[in-house]
C-alpha cells in the first residue's frame, strides 16, 4: 500500500527538553494508524507537528509526496490534512439540530440581512444545510427522534452521540486541490475507557466509509488494539515499536515501557 | 423544497461522487425527504396540522391588527402605538441580551440616537419618513457598535458598566449638544408624511408602527433559524466552543450590538414621530431599565417573550395609575419612584425564580396540559 504520510527524523524541543527524538513513521493510505504511549511520551506533540501547530526543529514531513514540513496549518488543511473530532461541548440551550448545524458554520455564508429576510439566499442555504445533515448525519447516528430536543435535556450517552454527529457534520468538504485525505483524531482524556473506545470505533467506521486515512492518538493501549491496522509506540519521544497490534502487544520494549509507567504510577 | 438529490451538489455541500460506498448509498436513498427533518425539528411535531394551525393563527393575528383602528378609540390607538414601539425596541434588546447573552443597560440611549436622528434627518435635511427611519436605525446601529467595541474584551459585569457609561455619555450629549438636539428643551419633529398622506394622529401612526413591529418579530425569528442567529446563541451558551467551530465571538458581538441598536433606533424614531418632540428625559436610564424588565419578565431569548413582556409593561403603568387613583394623590407621588424599585425587584425575582420569564411559565404549563390530555386519551 502507498504511504500517505511519511515522517522522518522529526526532532522537537521545548526549552532544552527533547520532546520528539528522531521520530520516523509511515501511515499507509486508507488504513487506521494509532499512536500510543505512556503519559508524556510525546504523542500530542507529534500530532501537533503533523497538523502544523508545532514547528519541529529537524526532520521531514511528507504528505502525499509533498514536503509539508514548513507549511502553516491552514495550507496543510488545504492539501487534505485535517484535525477532526475534537471534543467540543454542546450548546445546552440549543436544539440538537441547531447544535449539528453549528458544526457547518464555517461552510455557510448568509449574513444578517439575508437571514432576517429569509428569502432566496439564506433560505436556500438553510435548506441545503438541512438536506446535507439529513443525508450525511441523521441516519448514520440515529438522532432523528431527538433533533428537536434541547441538548441539555439529553442523557449523557445521547449527548455524546450528538457531539459526534456535530463532528461528522463538521467534516471539511473535499478540498479541490487536496492531494489525499488524512484525519488526525485525539479523543478527549476526560472520557472513560469504554466511551473513548466507542467513540473511536464510530470515528473509524465513519472514516472507513469515506475512504479517509485516519491517524489516532491514545495513551491506553487496549483501547486501540482491535481498532487500528497499525500501531506506533512512543516512549520518551522515541519510537520504540511499530507494527500490527498483535506484534506490538508482544514487544518486550512496549511491555517494559507500559509496565514502567504503571509501576511509576503505583509508587 | 429541494430534495436530497442532484440539485444540492453545488456550493457548500460536498458532492457524494467520489465516495463510493454501496451500503451508505443505500441508506441515503432510503432516507426520507428533508421535510421529515423539519417536522422532527418542530418540537410540537404535528406536521401538516400544525402548519395549518400556524397559518390560521397568523391570519387571525393579521385580521385583529388590521381591525384595531376600526373599533378602537383614540386612547386604545395611543396604547396600541406605544405597545408596537415597545415590541420593536424590546425585540432589539432581546436579540442582544436574550439571544447573544450580552447585557445592556444603555438600550434607551440608542433609542434616543434614533429619535434625534429622525429629528435631524426630517427637519434639517428634509428627508421623507420612509428614509428617516432606516437612517435613524443605522445611526443607532453605529452608536451601538461603538459601544460594543469594548465588549470584545469584556463580558458580564464590565459590559454592564460599559453600556451604562454609554447611556450616560449619550444622555450628556443629548443634553449639551444644543445646536443639534435642542438641549434640555428638546427639539420638535414635524409629523411624518407619505406622499400627500399626513401621519400625525395615533390613528394615522398605527399602521406603520404595527407593520414594522410585526416585521421586527418576523425578522428576529428568521435570523435565529439561520447562520448569524445560531452564532449568537452559541456564543451565549459557550463562547470557547463557539470559537472552535469557527464562530468569531468578537465579530458577532459587534454584529449583535449593531442589529440590536438598529431596532432601538427605529423604535426611537417612531417615538419622535409619535410625540413630535424629542427630549433627553425620554431616553433616560429609567427607560433602559424598563426594557430590561420587559425582556426578563417576558422571557429572554424568545420572540414570544418579547410580546409577553410588552403586554406586561404596557399593562403595569396603567395598573399602577389605577391603584394610585384609588388611594389619591399621595399614593401617586409615592408610586412614581416606586416604579423603578418595582422593575428592579421584578428583574431580580425573575432571574432567580423564573429565568425563562412568562414565556417559560407558559411553555411549561402548555407542556403539562399536553401531557395531561395525552394521558387521558
Ligand atoms: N507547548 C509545550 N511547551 C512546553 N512543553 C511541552 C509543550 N507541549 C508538550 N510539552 C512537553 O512535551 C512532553 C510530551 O508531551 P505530550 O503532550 O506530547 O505527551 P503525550 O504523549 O501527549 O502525553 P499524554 O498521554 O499525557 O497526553 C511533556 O513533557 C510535555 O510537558
Ligand atoms: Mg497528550
Amino acid at each position: 500500500m502507498k504511504d500517505l504520510l511519511e515522517v522522518s527524523g522529526l526532532c522537537l524541543q521545548f526549552g532544552g527538553l527533547t520532546v520528539l527524538d528522531e521520530v520516523s513513521l509511515r501511515v499507509p493510505e486508507g488504513g487506521v494508524t494509532a499512536i500510543i504511549g505512556p503519559n508524556g511520551a510525546g504523542k500530542t506533540s507529534l500530532f501537533n507537528s503533523v497538523s502544523g501547530n508545532y514547528r519541529p526543529h529537524a526532520g521531514r514531513i511528507v504528505f502525499a509526496g509533498a514536503d509539508i514540513t514548513r507549511l502553516p496549518a491552514a495550507r496543510r488543511a488545504a492539501l487534505g490534512v485535517a484535525r477532526t473530532f475534537q471534543n467540543i461541548a454542546l450548546f445546552p440551550s440549543m436544539t440538537v439540530l441547531d447544535n449539528v448545524k453549528l458544526g457547518r458554520h464555517v461552510h455557510l455564508r448568509s449574513g444578517v440581512l439575508a437571514g432576517a429576510l429569509y428569502l432566496g439566499r439564506a433560505r436556500r442555504e438553510e435548506r441545503r444545510l438541512e438536506a446535507y445533515i439529513e443525508r450525511e448525519v441523521v441516519e448514520l447516528l440515529g438522532i432523528r427522534e431527538i433533533l428537536g430536543e434541547s441538548a441539555a435535556a439529553l442523557p449523557y450517552g445521547l449527548r455524546k452521540r450528538v457531539e459526534l454527529a456535530r463532528a461528522v457534520a463538521m467534516e471539511p468538504r473535499p478540498v479541490p486541490r487536496a492531494r489525499g485525505r488524512l484525519r488526525l483524531a485525539e479523543p478527549a482524556a476526560g472520557l472513560s475507557h469504554g466511551d473513548r473506545e466507542q467513540m473511536m470505533r464510530l470515528i473509524r467506521d465513519l472514516q472507513r466509509l469515506r475512504g479517509i486515512t485516519l491517524l489516532l492518538v491514545e495513551h491506553d493501549m487496549h483501547v486501540v488494539m482491535d481498532l487500528a491496522d497499525q500501531v506506533v509506540v512512543l516512549d520518551f519521544g522515541r519510537v520504540i515499536a511499530a507494527g500490527t497490534p498483535a506484534q506490538v502487544r508482544e514487544d518486550p520494549a512496549v511491555i517494559a515501557a507500559y509496565l514502567g509507567a504503571e509501576s511509576e504510577q503505583a509508587s | 423544497m429541494t430534495g436530497p438529490g442532484a440539485t444540492d451538489t453545488s456550493a457548500n455541500v460536498p458532492s457524494r461522487s467520489g465516495r463510493a460506498e454501496p451500503r451508505r448509498r443505500g441508506q441515503v436513498d432510503a432516507a426520507p425527504h428533508p421535510a421529515a427533518l423539519h417536522s422532527a425539528a418542530a418540537a410540537a411535531g404535528g406536521g401538516h396540522a400544525a402548519a395549518a394551525r400556524r397559518a390560521g393563527g397568523a391570519a387571525l393575528a393579521v385580521a385583529v391588527l388590521v381591525a384595531v383602528p376600526l373599533f378602537g378609540n383614540s386612547y386604545h390607538l395611543h396604547m396600541a402605538c406605544l405597545f408596537g414601539i415597545i415590541v420593536i425596541s424590546a425585540m432589539g434588546l432581546n436579540l442582544l441580551t436574550g439571544y447573544a447573552g450580552l447585557i445592556s443597560l444603555g438600550h434607551a440611549a440608542f433609542m434616543g440616537v434614533g429619535a434625534y436622528g429622525v429629528a435631524w434627518f426630517s427637519s434639517r435635511l428634509g428627508l421623507p419618513f420612509y428614509l428617516c427611519l432606516p437612517l435613524a436605525g443605522l445611526l443607532a446601529a453605529g452608536a451601538g457598535m461603538v459601544t460594543g467595541l469594548p465588549s470584545l474584551r469584556i463580558k458580564g459585569l464590565y459590559l454592564a458598566i460599559a453600556t451604562l457609561a454609554a447611556q450616560f455619555i449619550l444622555g450628556f450629549v443629548f443634553n449639551e449638544w444644543e445646536s443639534v438636539t435642542g438641549g434640555r428643551g428638546g427639539t420638535n419633529v414635524a409629523p411624518a408624511q407619505v406622499g400627500g398622506l399626513l401621519l400625525s394622529t395615533e390613528r394615522e401612526m398605527y399602521y406603520p408602527i404595527a407593520a414594522v413591529a410585526v416585521a421586527s418579530l418576523l425578522a428576529a425569528r428568521n435570523l435565529f433559524r439561520t447562520r448569524v442567529g445560531r452564532a449568537f446563541m452559541a456564543m451565549r451558551d459557550r463562547d470557547s466552543a463557539a470559537e472552535v467551530l469557527g464562530v468569531d465571538p468578537r465579530r458577532y458581538q459587534l454584529v449583535a450590538f449593531g442589529v440590536s441598536s438598529f431596532f432601538a433606533g427605529i423604535a426611537g424614531g417612531f417615538m419622535a414621530y409619535f410625540y413630535k418632540v424629542v427630549t433627553p428625559g425620554q431616553f433616560s436610564f429609567q427607560l433602559s431599565l424598563f426594557y430590561l424588565t420587559a425582556i426578563v419578565v417576558g422571557g429572554m431569548g424568545t420572540v414570544q417573550g418579547v410580546l409577553l413582556g410588552a403586554i406586561f409593561m404596557t399593562a403595569t403603568p396603567s395598573a399602577l395609575a389605577a391603584v394610585a387613583g384609588v388611594f389619591g394623590p399621595l399614593a401617586a407621588g409615592l408610586l412614581a419612584p416606586l416604579r423603578e424599585v418595582l422593575f428592579g425587584l421584578l428583574i431580580v425575582l425573575f432571574l432567580i425564580f423564573e429565568p425563562g420569564g412568562l414565556a417559560g411559565i407558559i411553555g411549561r404549563t402548555r407542556k403539562r396540559i399536553m401531557l395531561i390530555t395525552a394521558a387521558k386519551e
